[in-house]
């Protein structure tokens, strides 16, 4: 089974448009959503409903009035700015579950609690097995639940002898991103020929460059600057990047997605024909 | 006023409203860009930085000497970022929190701390604009730390812009905590409907009032309007999709530089803002 993760560096790039589509080509397959803070491709891969798992993403503080003394202890050894003074309370969003005030705590006035910060299920659609996950809003521990989510789906692509294993990651080179990377065999970065777009690239490849991982670039709306296509492309060149092709700018993209499809499921188009291109030379790479 | 640009979904436009709407206040007002992960109003902006400092977190040094090997670390440690193999203790930095608990617990006081390099911290000006921003080492798991330091630099008093990253966990959250208002930025699409929900329910909890800007108004559906009517959250400007942006925007240039005339709307907006706030 061949793990294939989607990333981006920049948001907004196209991150699930091309998971989608990658979904249906290589269809049966398992697709996971790892951008569990802003979870969107089970919006066009519509999978069954199933009962949904509690994700406990770690613990919070909070004081028992009755027991507080007012001592202080607990601001002084925070170092998440979480304890406010008078009468003393713990703010349940800077609150990052150390513990540290809880054991310091002279009065054992400080309770400390798994919270329920998400759910996650699996379960089938049309183009195979689909895992995701929500996080509550505001609530933490992303990576945790990626990593989670990322078990139960190679769990499933086993279980099922799925060929390919499609990873719909998250923005940025954090925590999230960071959680997804582990045992993938390929990562493809979509990114947009903007100064920006180049920019956030660079710091992904690098990433992707520190963790010894195999990259992919392929160029969406790459039209909208033929010279930051080029930049680009050179850029991922220079990393060792394989080169997935260029993706024009096609509103038929916005059509397909209001109609909860994936790319090219719905008819031709310029910007699906370049994404199917995309993935036929990257199962080739795959297959090397 | 403390106006916090967020959107949930990524690629929405906010670095280039957030660095309009700097632009278009105009010198005394403040731009920090709080999305360190990904940093890219300097592109924009183009700022003369005056400062870079490098920013560190603290992690444990655990002294070996005076190690008995209790345990007593492990034990604390809620990140699992300190295990005891034979006796010793060994140490992910990776996985640690900076939360000092391992310093404060062991009997033996052999824990101490020391930096770790986590990003850089710049800043300067931009045409009169006072100008900061964080850039996370790659590599780095979380950016939290880094985006609380950005935001210490906000100028006393003045209008001050701050550019969050997308999502609507830990980092979004601590960009946005403590503005006085949350400008969001989406796009009337599924993707960008389901998260736009999901920032506002985010923005209800930590209790900072909010509106929306919809990015390439024409290149969707209805339904994003229709839900903000019904949760009664106002549109305050609508931007079409337009080559003409897009393509400057491709060159690094803001909104502004294609189309001027958004000056006054963004002038008018942030006005509104104002007196809301001030209501």
């Amino acid at each position: 089974m061949k793990q294939v993760l989607v990333l981006s560096g920049k948001g907004g790039t196209g991150k699930t448009t091309v998971s989608g589509a990658f979904a249906r080509l290589a269809a049966p397959c398992v697709t996971a959503d790892c951008d569990v803070d802003a979870a969107d491709l089970h919006i066009i891969l519509a999978p069954e409903p199933a009962a949904r798992n509690e994700y406990f993403g770690g613990k919070k503080a909070s004081i028992d009035p009755e027991k507080c003394t007012s001592c202080g202890r607990c601001l002084e050894v925070c170092r998440f700015d979480a304890v406010t003074a008078g009468p003393f309370e713990i703010n349940r969003t800077a609150c990052e579950g150390c513990g540290v005030c809880v054991w310091n705590c002279p009065s054992g006035a400080i309770n400390f609690k798994e919270v329920l910060s998400g759910t996650w299920s699996v379960s089938a659609c049309r183009f195979g097995t689909f895992a995701g996950a929500r996080l509550e809003p505001a609530e933490e521990n992303s990576g945790k639940l990626v990593a989670l989510l990322k078990t139960e789906a190679v769990k499933a692509a086993g279980a099922a002898g799925a060929k390919y294993l499609i990873l719909d990651g998250s923005p940025g080179i954090g925590c999230p991103v960071l959680a997804a990377l582990g045992g993938v065999d390929a990562v493809v970065v979509v990114a947009e020929p903007t100064v920006s777009g180049r920019h956030d690239f660079m710091r992904l490849a690098e990433l992707l460059k520190q963790q010894k991982l195999k990259g992919y670039l392929l160029v969406n709306k790459w039209d909208l600057n033929a010279g930051e296509t080029e930049a680009l492309e050179r850029a991922a060149a220079d990393f060792g990047f394989g080169l997935l092709g260029r993706v024009p700018f096609d509103t038929g993209v916005i059509k397909t997605l209001l109609a909860r499809r994936t790319l090219g499921e719905d008819g031709p188009g310029a910007a699906a024909e370049a994404v199917e291109q995309a993935w036929l030379t990257l199962a080739a790479g795959l297959e090397e | 006023m403390k106006l916090a640009v967020a959107s949930g979904k990524g690629g929405t436009g906010k670095t280039s409203l957030a660095c309009a709407l700097a632009q278009a206040l105009g010198p005394g007002a403040a731009l920090l860009d709080c999305d360190v992960e990904e940093p890219d109003c300097a592109l924009f902006l183009k700022p003369e930085i005056g400062s870079e400092e490098a920013f560190s977190v603290p992690v444990p040094v655990i002294d070996a000497a005076k190690c008995k090997g209790h345990g007593r670390c492990q034990e604390v440690c809620a990140y699992n970022a300190i295990k005891i193999f034979n006796e010793k203790p060994f140490l992910f930095d990776h996985m640690c929190h900076s939360c000092g608990g391992c310093v404060v617990a062991c009997p033996e006081k052999a824990i101490t701390e020391a930096p770790h390099p986590a990003g850089k911290i710049r800043h300067g000006g931009a045409g009169g604009l006072f100008f900061a921003d964080g850039v996370m080492n790659i590599g780095e798991a979380s950016p939290v730390r880094l985006i609380k330091a950005v935001k210490k630099l906000a100028p006393a008093g003045a209008h001050t812009i701050i550019d969050c990253p997308p999502g609507t966990t830990c980092p979004m959250i601590n960009a946005v905590a403590g503005s006085d208002f949350c400008l969001l930025v989406s796009e009337p699409t599924p993707f960008g409907l389901c998260d736009l929900k999901l920032a506002v329910e985010t923005l209800e909890k930590i209790k900072v009032p909010h509106a929306l800007v919809i990015n390439r108004a024409d290149l969707g559906d209805g339904e994003m309007e229709t839900w903000c009517a019904e949760k009664g959250i106002k549109i305050l400007l609508r931007i079409p999709f337009d080559r003409a942006i897009a393509e400057a925007y491709s060159r690094g240039e803001t909104l502004l530089s294609a189309r001027p005339e958004y000056r006054m709307a963004l002038r008018a907006m942030f006005a509104a803002i104002e007196t809301e706030v001030a209501a």
